[in-house]
């Protein structure tokens, strides 16, 4: 069809490539209740990742992150369903999600996750309670519990990435424009929450057996998140689409909150710690609260400036302007 | 073009039932269904509000209503089809440029009718939508509502390679879930060292 070829693939200049400014897409009714959720289940997962892998190691000194892995992870769950639901425009509808399941939505593949998720955590939690309560489970019951445990870090893993996908299968230019590092980036923020959080649950119990493998994964997965903050914003400049973030307030949020706050305070705690003329005290607490708070800020950012960029129209043609080969 | 008349150009701001369609790939309900014309349309009844088919849309059509709780988009007036009558908009048209039809025959019709354009001297005339032109792109294979235009794409508020969002749920979840894989390792590698120390 060479002859109903476009006269000239060149867009246009600059000025007159729009439509009268207006936009092309629309941006997704989205706000903090998703931001929120996105946040939560993230935590959620990577707790319940976390507690699996210390109860796979088995030793007894690692039992306190396994106990209030559980239970946060059920937590999560108990959180995140509501969150969901409340953000419907038609919520008492919300079963109407279990009518199918389709693998082309993140949106379909994410509430069989949380149904997953929730049900395997709703398991973990009372044979966790029993065995709390002086109900030693038997040996059989405890590898079971071990075994249980391999799954439920499985959706975990999927709770704290799958949220990526979400955004980045739409439409929308800023969360188009990076389908791979954006997911990634939720998964390495979610397990840095994730450690972070049981650090908090262990505060004022803070046996130095459970709060250095804890920091160490913070620490790990902050570097990763560091790294890929940074991975993400040449993407966004590249692709054209940085403008939501550059031309408005959330790009300041990216920088200082995401960025230097969530990701950048475990690594300077740990220069600290390492090269500081004597040994610094451990700021467990401080950390992990600003680790959380710029885990969410994260999400909150990406969230309001993919449905700022929606509004751009000179984006979404920056990023649909590519001559196809 | 060169300026004649107004230099109007006219557009039908239409759902362009696209193939495969976007919104129905994202609708988590099944709501949002292709009918017997292989159009697109929500079942209101189904609907409950998500709205994940608004981001979806690489042509910005669909809209939750904050009314009802519900998504809405053009549905080619599927009541009308189903009793054996054209759309709405393509009976009202006064000069006959919304056409509507089988598909096959009327790409044969715009392609006949672009080569009519080029013969007239209208070299910028081209079709978008129709397959294996700008508009079916990135995973769409055709658009079911399709276009003749004589302008780039943009001056339209038509993106010109638009994609199938459903073609990143794949790398997406790969990337994250390899992500979180190697960290769940990292960490079960941090708690047994953490236990040969103290051994």
């Amino acid at each position: 069809m060479n002859d109903t070829a476009p006269p000239s693939i060149r867009p246009a200049d600059e000025r007159d490539v729009t439509y009268y400014g207006l936009p092309s897409v629309k941006p997704s009714l989205w706000g903090g209740l998703v931001s929120g959720y996105i946040f939560v289940a993230g935590v959620g997962g990577s707790v319940q990742i976390i507690a699996s892998a210390a109860d796979l190691i088995g030793d007894r000194a690692l039992a306190p992150i396994v106990r209030n892995g559980r239970y946060i992870a059920l937590g999560a769950t108990v959180l995140g369903g509501p969150l969901l639901i409340l953000d419907l425009h038609t919520p008492q509808r919300w079963y109407n999600m279990l009518r199918i399941f389709r693998k082309t939505s993140p949106m379909s593949i994410g509430t069989w996750v949380l149904i997953s998720f929730g049900t395997l955590s709703a398991a973990l939690a009372p044979a966790q309670f029993a065995s709390d309560h002086g109900h030693s489970p038997s040996r059989a019951m405890q590898t079971a519990i071990k075994l249980l445990g391999v799954p439920a870090a499985l959706a975990g893993m999927a709770m704290s990435t799958y949220t990526g996908a979400l955004l980045s299968a739409t439409s929308t230019p800023l969360w188009a424009a990076a389908p791979r590092r954006i997911a990634a980036l939720f998964g390495a923020s979610a397990m840095a929450s994730g450690a972070a959080t049981l650090t908090i649950a262990e505060q004022g119990h803070g046996a130095l057996d459970t709060a250095r493998p804890l920091d160490r994964i913070t620490l790990v997965a902050s570097a990763l998140e560091l790294f890929l903050l940074f991975s993400l914003r040449l993407r966004f400049r590249e692709q054209g689409v940085d403008g939501a973030l550059n031309e408005t307030g959330w790009g300041l949020a990216y920088d200082f909150g995401a960025m230097a706050l969530g990701a950048g305070t475990p690594m300077l705690h740990h220069i600290e710690r390492v090269v500081g003329p004597e040994r610094a005290p451990r700021r467990a607490l401080t950390v992990s609260l600003a680790v959380l708070a710029g885990g969410f800020l994260l999400r909150h950012v990406l969230l309001r400036a993919g449905n700022t960029s929606a509004t751009r129209p000179k984006d979404y043609f920056r990023l649909t302007g590519r001559v196809p080969q | 073009m060169p300026p004649f008349q107004s230099n109007w150009l006219m557009m039908s701001d239409v759902c362009k039932h696209c193939s495969p369609a976007p919104c129905l790939e994202a609708c988590p309900t099944g709501a949002l269904f292709r009918t017997e014309f292989d159009t697109v349309v929500v079942q209101q009844d189904i609907c409950n509000g998500c709205g994940y088919c608004v981001p979806a849309c690489p042509f910005g059509v669909v809209d939750v209503s904050l009314e009802d709780g519900k998504a809405h988009k053009c549905t080619l007036c599927y009541d009308r089809l189903k009793g054996g009558l054209e759309p709405a908009c393509a009976k009202s048209c006064p000069t006959d440029s919304i056409q509507f039809g089988e598909i096959g025959e009327l790409h044969d019709r715009a392609q006949r009718r672009v080569g009519a354009l080029h013969a007239k001297g209208a070299k910028d005339a081209y079709l978008y939508g129709a397959p294996g032109t700008p508009g079916a792109t990135g995973g769409l294979q055709q658009l079911n509502a399709f276009f003749l235009l004589t302008a780039a794409p943009e001056t339209y508020n038509l993106p010109r390679t638009p994609s199938r969002p459903a073609e990143r749920v794949a790398p997406s979840l790969i990337s994250g879930l390899a992500t979180v894989a190697g960290l769940a390792l990292a960490s079960l590698a941090l708690f047994s060292v953490r236990r040969g120390a103290r051994e």
